[in-house]
C-alpha cells in the first residue's frame, strides 16, 4: 500500500477507498431490503455498539458541555458582565452541531476501530473467505447487522450525549458563574429545526460510519500489520466523513432557515 | 469435472500465474505441488471464484465461473468443500456451530444440522468437542474440525490448501486417511495442495507441479514420476538427507 | 448482582488503564533524566508524523473552519451583526473547534498508526529483539515518538489555523455574503493573541497525551493480529477521553 505522503497520494487513496465504500454500501443496501434479518446478530451488535459506548459518550460529551459553558461564561462575564444567559447561547449549538458531531466522532473512534479491527482480523485469517464459501456474503452477514445497529444506536447515543452535555454544562454554569439552573434550562431557545438538524446528522453518521469502517476492514491485507492499517484507515475516514457530512448538512439547513 | 484453461493472474503488476491449464476428471484426485509462493493457494481460490482470473477460463463441471456474478457464485460454492491453510474457523462460534455453519446458511432444520454435525465429529474422532471454541483446540484438532466443516454438506468437490501444515507425522497420516475416506464417501473430486509428497503419491491419481506461476507438468502420477523436475521435487521431500 | 459485578469490572478496568498509564509516564520521565532520546530516530519520527498527518489536518481544518463559519453566521444573521463574524469565528475555531477536531483526527491518523506499529513490533517479538541488543525501547522507540507528536501537533495546529481561516472566509462569503475584507478586519481587530495561544497550548497538550497513550497501548499488546486491533481500539478511546479532560482543564486554568 502506497504511503499517502502528499495531497495527491491522499487523493488517490481516497478515490480507491471511496469506490470500495460505495460498492460495500450498495451491497449492504441490497441486503438491507432483500436479505435475511439475523436478529440475534443485530442485537449483539446493538449491545456492542450502543450499550457499551454509553459510558464513553457520556464522559466525552459531559466534558464538552462543561467546556462550552466555561468558554461562553468567561466571554459573557468579560463582555457583558452577566453570565445568566450562557445556557441559552450554548444549548442550540450543542443540539445542532457539537452534540451530534462529537458523538459521531466518538462513535467513529470507538465503534469504527472496533468494526474494522474485527472484520480485518477475519479477513487476514481467511474467515471472510470461509463465509463467502458458505452462502454468507460479508455484506449480508457482517455489514448488515452493524449497519442496522448503528442506524438505531447513533441517534440514541446522540440524545444521551446531548443530555450529558446539558447537565454538565448546567453544573459548570451554576457552580462557576452562579447561573440559575432554571434560567439555564430554557428550552424555548431550541427550535424544532435545531432538533431535526441534530437528528438528521446523527442518522447520516449512523449510516456512514459502519459502512466506511467495514470497508476498511474488508480491505485489510497481510497479518497484524494489515489489521492495524485497516483500523487506522477506518477511524480517519469515518471521522472525516462525519466532519464533511456535518458541513454539508449544516450548509443545507442554513439555507432552509 | 474441474478445468482451467490459459489462466493468468497478476497482483500489483507482478505476474503470479502464467497461462496455467489442467483438468481433473470426476472422482479424480490431483496433488498440486510446488515451492512456496508458486501460486498453489491462488489456484484453489480461483476455482472457488474468490479471486477472478485476469485472462483464461475456469470450469467446475458444466459451469464456467467467469461470467457469474458474486450472488450466482454463492450457489456454485455450495458444491465445494474448502479446507483453508490457516483453518479459517470462526473464532466467535463453537465447534459445533462452525461445522454446522454451511447447513445453517442453507436453512436446513436444526435437528438435521445437529445430527450431521455429530456424525462428522465422530468421523474425525472428536466426538465431545462440539461445545468448545476453536481457540481451545490444538492445531491438529482445528484441522480436523476444518475438514468436518468443509465436508458437512457432502460437496462433490473438495479443495484442500495444505491440510497438514505444521502437524506431526502421526496427525498428518490421520488427516490424509480422513480426507480419503470423506472423499470416497461423497464420490468427490479433490485437489490437494501439500508438501507431504510421500503421503500424496499413494492417494493421488495425478500430480501437477507449479514453479513460480508456471505449470511445469500435469498428468497421471506414474507419468509424473518419470518427469525429471517432478521427480526431483517429489523425492526431495522423501529423502531430504540425500537431496542435500 | 451481575449488573453490580459488571459495574465493578468496568471500574477496575478504568483503574487498570489509569494505573498502567501512570507507570508508563513514570518510565518515560525516568528516561528523560538525563534526556537520551535517540537522535536519528527522533528526526525520522518527526518526519513521518508530520508527513503522515499534514494532508488530513489541512482537510479537517478547512472543513472545521467552514462548519464554524456556518454556525457563527446563524447567530450573526439573527442579530444582523456582520462585523462580528470574524471575531465569533476566530474565537470558536482557534480556541475550541480547531484544536479539538484536529486533535481527534491526529489521534486517529498518527496515534492509531503508532499503536498498531508498536503493537505489531510487540507481537512479532521485535521489541524483545531490541532488548536483547541492549537497546532500551523507551529511549529508542517511545521518546522519539512522543517528542515528534508533541512538536508536530503544535506546528500542525498553526498550519491548521491558517486553513481553517481560509475555509471560514470562503464559507462565510459563499453562504452569507460576508465580504472577505470585512471578515478579515473583524478577525484581526477582535481575535487576540490569547485566543491563538490558548489553542496552541491545547494542541501541545493533546499531542503529548496522544503520544503517551498510543505508545503505552502499543507496547502492551498481547495475542496476535486481533490483539493489535483491540489495542488500537482502546488506544484511540483513551486518547479521546484524555483530549476532552485536558481541554476542560486547560480552558479552566488559562482564564
Amino acid at each position: 500500500m502506497s504511503e499517502p505522503s502528499t495531497l495527491g497520494g491522499l487523493a488517490r487513496e481516497l478515490r480507491a477507498q471511496i469506490g470500495d465504500t460505495i460498492d460495500v454500501g450498495r451491497q449492504a443496501a441490497w441486503y438491507l431490503v432483500r436479505g435475511r434479518w439475523d436478529w440475534p446478530a443485530i442485537f449483539a451488535q446493538a449491545h456492542e455498539i450502543g450499550v457499551r459506548s454509553v459510558f464513553f459518550v457520556i464522559v466525552c460529551l459531559g466534558f464538552l458541555g462543561a467546556i462550552i459553558n466555561l468558554q461562553a461564561g468567561f466571554q459573557a462575564t468579560r463582555i457583558i458582565g452577566d453570565a445568566s444567559l450562557i445556557g441559552q447561547q450554548a444549548m442550540p449549538l450543542v443540539v445542532r452541531l457539537l452534540g451530534p458531531t462529537l458523538t459521531g466522532m466518538m462513535v467513529a473512534t470507538r465503534v469504527g476501530t472496533g468494526i474494522a479491527a474485527e472484520i480485518g482480523s477475519m479477513v487476514v485469517t481467511e474467515q471472510v473467505d470461509a463465509l463467502r464459501m458458505n452462502r454468507a456474503p460479508p455484506a449480508e452477514y457482517l455489514v448488515k447487522p452493524r449497519l442496522v445497529a448503528c442506524m438505531v444506536m447513533v441517534p440514541a447515543l446522540t440524545t444521551i450525549g446531548i443530555t450529558a452535555a446539558f447537565f454538565a454544562g448546567m453544573l459548570v454554569a451554576a457552580v462557576g458563574f452562579g447561573t440559575n439552573p432554571g434560567t439555564y434550562a430554557d428550552f424555548d431557545v431550541v427550535v424544532g429545526l435545531d432538533l431535526i438538524e441534530g437528528m438528521v446528522k446523527a442518522a447520516a453518521y449512523g449510516v456512514a460510519i459502519p459502512i466506511i469502517a467495514a470497508t476498511a476492514g474488508l480491505r485489510a491485507r497481510g497479518g497484524s500489520e494489515g489489521v492495524g492499517e485497516a483500523t487506522t484507515q477506518a477511524v480517519v475516514a469515518a471521522s472525516l466523513a462525519v466532519i464533511v457530512l456535518d458541513f454539508l448538512i449544516s450548509g443545507a439547513v442554513f439555507f432552509l432557515r | 469435472m474441474i478445468r482451467l484453461e490459459g489462466v493468468c493472474k497478476s497482483f500489483d503488476g507482478v505476474e503470479v500465474l502464467r497461462d496455467v491449464s489442467f483438468a481433473v476428471p470426476a472422482r479424480g484426485t490431483l496433488g498440486l505441488v510446488g515451492a512456496g509462493g508458486a501460486g498453489k493457494s491462488l489456484i484453489l481460490k480461483l476455482l472457488c471464484g474468490l479471486v477472478r482470473p485476469d485472462r483464461g477460463r475456469v470450469w467446475l463441471g458444466e459451469t464456467e465461473l467467469g461470467p457469474l456474478s458474486e450472488r450466482e457464485l454463492m450457489g456454485v460454492r455450495g458444491r465445494i468443500g474448502m479446507i483453508f491453510q490457516n483453518y479459517a474457523l470462526f473464532d466467535y462460534l463453537t465447534v459445533a456451530d462452525n461445522i454446522g455453519f454451511p447447513l445453517a446458511r442453507m436453512q436446513r432444520p436444526a435437528a438435521e444440522i445437529a445430527a450431521r454435525v455429530q456424525t462428522r465429529l465422530d468421523q474425525v474422532h472428536l466426538p465431545d468437542i462440539g461445545p468448545r471454541y476453536p481457540r481451545e483446540l490444538s492445531g491438529g484438532m482445528k484441522k480436523r474440525v476444518c475438514l468436518a466443516r468443509a465436508t458437512v454438506h457432502d460437496p462433490p468437490i473438495m479443495l484442500c490448501d495444505d491440510p497438514t501444515a505444521g502437524l506431526d507425522p502421526v496427525t498428518t497420516n490421520r488427516i490424509f486417511r480422513l480426507l480419503k475416506d470423506l472423499q470416497a464417501q461423497n464420490d468427490a473430486t479433490a485437489i490437494i495442495v501439500s508438501h507431504e509428497t510421500a503421503y500424496l503419491r499413494p492417494i493421488c491419481d495425478a500430480i501437477a507441479l507449479l514453479d513460480r506461476g508456471r505449470l511445469v507438468f500435469a498428468g497421471p502420477t506414474e507419468a509424473a514420476l518419470q518427469h525429471p523436475e517432478v521427480r526431483a521435487f517429489m523425492e526431495a521431500g522423501v529423502r531430504p538427507a540425500q537431496a542435500r | 448482582m451481575t449488573a453490580l459485578g459488571r459495574f465493578g469490572g468496568a471500574v477496575l478496568d478504568i483503574c487498570r488503564v489509569v494505573g498502567a498509564l501512570t507507570l508508563f509516564c513514570g518510565a518515560v520521565l525516568r528516561a528523560l533524566l538525563p534526556p537520551r532520546a535517540d537522535r536519528v530516530e527522533t528526526w525520522r519520527a518527526l518526519h513521518r508524523v508530520g508527513v503522515r498527518s499534514l494532508p488530513i489536518v489541512i482537510v479537517t481544518a478547512f472543513f472545521a473552519g467552514g462548519i464554524a463559519a456556518i454556525q457563527v453566521s446563524t447567530y450573526v444573521t439573527k442579530f444582523r451583526a456582520y462585523e462580528a463574524v470574524g471575531w465569533g469565528f476566530g474565537f470558536v475555531t482557534f480556541r475550541e473547534l480547531g484544536p479539538l477536531l484536529v486533535g481527534l483526527m491526529f489521534s486517529g491518523r498518527v496515534g492509531a498508526h503508532n499503536t498498531a506499529e508498536l503493537g505489531t513490533m510487540k507481537v512479532t517479538e521485535q521489541i524483545d529483539a531490541l532488548r536483547i541488543l541492549a537497546i532500551d525501547p523507551v529511549h529508542f522507540l517511545v521518546l522519539p515518538r512522543i517528542v515528534a507528536m508533541l512538536v508536530m501537533m503544535t506546528l500542525l495546529n498553526v498550519i491548521g489555523n491558517v486553513f481553517a481561516l481560509g475555509g471560514g472566509m470562503l464559507t462565510a462569503y459563499a453562504m452569507v455574503g460576508v465580504d472577505p475584507f470585512v471578515f478579515w478586519n473583524s478577525f484581526t481587530e477582535y481575535v487576540m493573541l490569547a485566543d491563538f495561544i490558548n489553542g496552541l497550548v491545547k494542541a501541545a497538550a493533546f499531542g503529548l497525551a496522544i503520544g503517551i497513550v498510543s505508545c503505552s497501548f502499543g507496547l502492551e499488546v498481547r495475542g496476535g493480529a486481533p490483539g493489535v486491533g483491540r489495542a488500537v481500539n482502546s488506544g484511540v478511546v483513551v486518547s479521546a477521553v484524555s483530549i476532552f479532560v485536558l481541554d476542560y482543564l486547560i480552558t479552566a486554568i488559562l482564564q
